[in-house]
């Protein structure tokens, strides 16, 4: 049969490594397969920083999240959640602002059903199952217009994702796409898996590793991540690498450079 | 600044973690968390009624706060028994607690994240599931959608049509009415041939669209059968005039022209139409089968008719029946010669002497005698005609040859269908049913009805004449034959058409007057005349008044056997 129908369920193959369950498991988290740790002990064989590279991105996340709760923003998109475990956007909005809402997209079914599962009847946070390159079914999904007030700002956070898109899938479209359904003093956050000529080699066998999970990855420098962001415009610092990005003043982390992050705001 | 020991154990505990895994949150609040962990156990430790369990608790807390990467619990351990004998301000009684309260923090942390892991294992598992069954469930929804829905035009398909027709019957009151609409595409599979299939998908789809306007407007339900075929079902028609108005409807929507990558094809649509009283458990269309059975013959009748609609009549589709039933039994029929020639004599209406035979085809049915009117047509539609001409050639021409034989100079008349004229190898069969019976040729009349075009068989016509045979003109007067044709063809008679003896009947002056100059015109020609279907004796004084040569009628004598046309003949 050359016309397979397009009802074929995808992503409900849990012999198949998943990038939302490998990051969990990197984290030290437990909502993860065999399959998905086998993966991550292979690629910190690979790239024995992955993890320190991972956690970076990670704690980016939570401050970014907790820095625009602190400027007022009270609403957050999160495309490419994964599983709301460790460090989670919802907790650390709460953190800073208990009425904070958030809304977890992912394309895995099951990691959308775990958090699902682990988000309850939460008030203020909800997940639904969305492709990051279809940005107008996330925006029009009705369980996002219930959670969100698009005539209020949202930070839409696109963590560690972009770089499961492709060129060919247009991410600065996607991007631009998402801007424009976004009122100003909206947010964009963003990070990314990017090339450090110290361990280039070890980077590229990672990248090829991920190429037996449904999302390959690949790596972009600082210009091409720029290239990204219109019509948000970086805020300080601009384009650094993640540990760099306002750091925890009590922290003295290792610089991951593998890991390019930006918080652009739309002005 | 100056930190306590306590700020500093926090600290250095904090710092170890953080470079074993991930720690959540900021490290000012992760810090102040441990300080408080740390404070409990120090406050464990110097109790007077020691808890150890409150180690325990500890080390719940730790997993509970997020903490509960198998490193931690390396790095909790060194921390703290470097660190917590420094905190307890030298009490050895507290101290010599420290290693087991440790053991405590252990077991604690051992304890709940196993638990935790063994929780997320059942939560993933029990997500997993779900989402396979979520899965399976929209899988079974979409294909209970794709097995009632055409892929074109995503219109209910026929199984969906035949279950709504099914609950509309079911559900029927005795005095409910249904009308059903078939549409039919005329240029479809022309437009598919010469545009592509894509082209003819996308010309669907778009006639699905408007078609799904007008049912919307009309309150009707509208399915896709497949290619050029749609239904539209108006539910409780006052009678077929509601079911034409939605044909017409229907053929207004998709009058204007389409888009179709470039081209902007029209279409026409033809549509069957059936009517009438649901009637559950009635003998007429007791199933949704049945509707749409009727529908398509009726937009056979229209498409055949080259009309933009038909409605069901019973009587008709029982003809229609009656003939698909002939046509199926007549290979078989032919077969077990269940077809045989009678006679009806042809007199000379001079002296009543006999001049010849018309052999009429007999089909003996079971259940009765068929006359070449029910069957003949049939034949011509099926081309079983050729086989059946050329059976009847055969028994005619040997009957004649017996007659022959035995003395009789008669001519016997056979018909041949214009079906038979087209036949290339009907000459050489004509031949060869001469030679092989021994009939003289010109004993043989070939009758030709004139509705046959003659004009356009010339050739065939005149090869006929020359094996020998005789040709006549039958149903002479009502066809497409002119008199200026008759000299340039080799006719050597006519038979009158009947409505000429209607005419004489009626005293039709007019009729009458060109009768007679039709005859004295054949009869100059050297054309014999026969009167055809003569009843009366008045008829018959009248043909002979006006000159015609020979008469053929009930009034002298029905078709019969062969057995009984001999016995008609002089001993």
């Amino acid at each position: 049969m050359t016309d397979l129908p397009g009802w074929v369920p995808e992503g409900v193959d849990v012999t198949v490594p998943n990038a939302a369950r490998i990051y969990d498991y990197a984290l030290g988290g437990v909502h993860n397969f065999a399959v998905d740790r086998e993966f991550w002990h292979q690629t910190e064989k690979l790239m024995p920083d992955a993890g320190l590279v991972g956690q970076a991105n990670r704690a980016f996340l939570g401050r970014a999240v907790r820095h625009l709760a602190g400027l007022g923003v009270r609403q957050f998109l999160d495309i490419g959640s994964g599983i709301p475990t460790l460090g989670n956007v919802h907790e650390a909005a709460g953190e800073v602002d208990p009425g904070a809402r958030v809304m977890y997209v992912d394309i895995d079914p099951i990691a959308v059903q775990q958090s699902r599962a682990i988000l309850g009847d939460h008030p203020r946070a909800s997940v639904i199952r969305g492709d990051l390159r279809h940005p107008d079914e996330i925006l029009n999904h009705p369980e996002v217009q219930r959670l969100l007030d698009f005539s209020e700002p949202v930070a839409v956070l696109t963590v560690a994702v972009l770089h499961f898109i492709p060129d060919a899938d247009d991410p600065a479209g996607i991007v631009r796409r998402i801007g424009e359904s976004l009122v100003s003093g909206s947010y964009l956050v963003l990070s990314h898996f990017a090339p450090d000529e110290q361990q280039r080699a070890a980077q590229e066998d990672a990248a090829r590793m991920y190429e037996q999970t449904p999302t390959p990855v690949l790596m972009r420098d600082r210009a091409q991540i720029a290239a990204l962001l219109d019509p948000f415009v970086p805020v300080e610092p601009g384009v650094v690498i993640a540990s760099d990005w306002h750091p925890d003043p009590d922290a003295d982390d290792l610089p991951q450079p593998s890991a390019l992050v930006a918080v652009a705001r739309k002005s | 600044m100056t930190t306590s020991p306590l700020d500093d154990a926090a600290g250095d505990w904090l710092h170890g973690l953080a470079r074993a895994g991930f720690v959540s949150g900021t490290r000012a609040a992760a810090r102040e968390r441990l300080r408080a962990l740390l404070t409990e156990l120090v406050a464990a430790a110097l109790a007077d009624t020691f808890d150890p369990d409150r180690g325990a608790r500890v080390g719940r807390l730790l997993v509970a706060q997020g903490m509960f990467a198998p490193r931690f619990a390396g790095v909790t351990m060194r921390v703290l028994a470097e660190r917590m004998p420094l905190l307890l301000d030298g009490d050895s009684r507290a101290v010599a607690r420290v290693p087991e309260l440790l053991g405590q923090v252990a077991s604690g942390f051992a304890g709940a994240e196993r638990e935790a892991a063994l929780n997320a294992a059942e939560s993933l598992s029990r997500s997993e599931k779900l989402t396979w069954h979520r899965a399976q469930l929209d899988l079974q929804t979409r294909l209970q959608h794709a097995l009632l829905h055409e892929s074109v035009t995503d219109l209910p398909n026929r199984a969906r049509l035949r279950a709504y027709l099914r609950e509309l019957i079911e559900t029927a009151g005795p005095d409910r009415r249904l009308g059903v609409c078939l549409l039919w595409i005329e240029e479809f599979t022309d437009l598919t041939k010469a545009l592509g299939h894509d082209a003819g998908d996308a010309l669907l789809s778009a006639v699905g669209v408007r078609l799904a306007a007008t049912a919307e407007r009309g309150g009707y339900f509208l399915a896709h059968l497949g290619d050029q075929r749609f239904v539209l079902v108006v539910p409780d028609p006052s009678g077929a005039d509601d079911v034409v108005k939605a044909a017409e409807q229907a053929g207004r929507a998709l009058a204007q022209s389409f888009d179709l990558a470039g081209y902007a094809p029209t279409i026409t649509t033809k549509a069957g139409l059936v009517e009438g009283l649901m009637q559950p458990g009635g003998e007429a269309r007791a199933d949704a089968g049945g509707w749409l059975r009727d529908a398509s013959v009726a937009l056979g009748w229209a498409r055949a008719d080259d009309t933009a609609y038909a409605v069901f009549q019973t009587e008709r589709a029982d003809r229609d029946l009656y003939r698909h039933r002939l046509t199926a039994a007549m290979p078989a029929a032919l077969e077990r010669g269940e077809f045989t020639a009678h006679f009806q004599p042809l007199y000379r209406l001079a002296d009543h002497s006999i001049a010849g035979f018309e052999a009429l085809a007999r089909w003996h049915r079971a259940n009765g005698v068929l006359s070449p009117v029910e069957f003949i047509p049939v034949a011509e539609r099926t081309g079983l005609i050729a086989r059946l001409g050329r059976y009847m050639l055969e028994q005619s021409c040997a009957q004649a040859a017996a007659w022959h034989r035995q003395g009789h100079r008669l001519v016997v008349s056979v018909n041949l269908s214009p079906r038979q004229l087209t036949d290339r190898g009907l000459v050489a069969s004509v031949a060869a049913v001469l030679d092989r019976t021994g009939l003289p040729p010109e004993h043989l009349q070939l009758e030709i009805t004139e509705n046959a075009a003659l004009d356009d068989h010339r050739d065939i016509l005149r090869e006929l004449a020359a094996v020998g045979a005789y040709l006549a003109i039958d149903d002479f007067g009502t066809g497409y034959s002119s008199l200026a044709l008759l000299p340039q063809l080799p006719i050597r008679g006519v038979k009158l058409a009947a409505e000429f003896l209607r005419a004489l009947d009626h005293r039709d002056i007019r009729s009458t007057t060109v009768l007679r100059h039709t005859i004295a015109f054949c009869r100059d020609l050297g054309i014999t005349v026969t009167g055809e279907g003569i009843e009366t004796a008045a008829q018959e004084q009248r043909l002979r008044d006006l000159g015609c040569h020979l008469g053929q009628g009930f009034l002298f004598a029905r078709p019969d056997t062969a057995a009984a046309a001999t016995r008609m003949l002089p001993a």
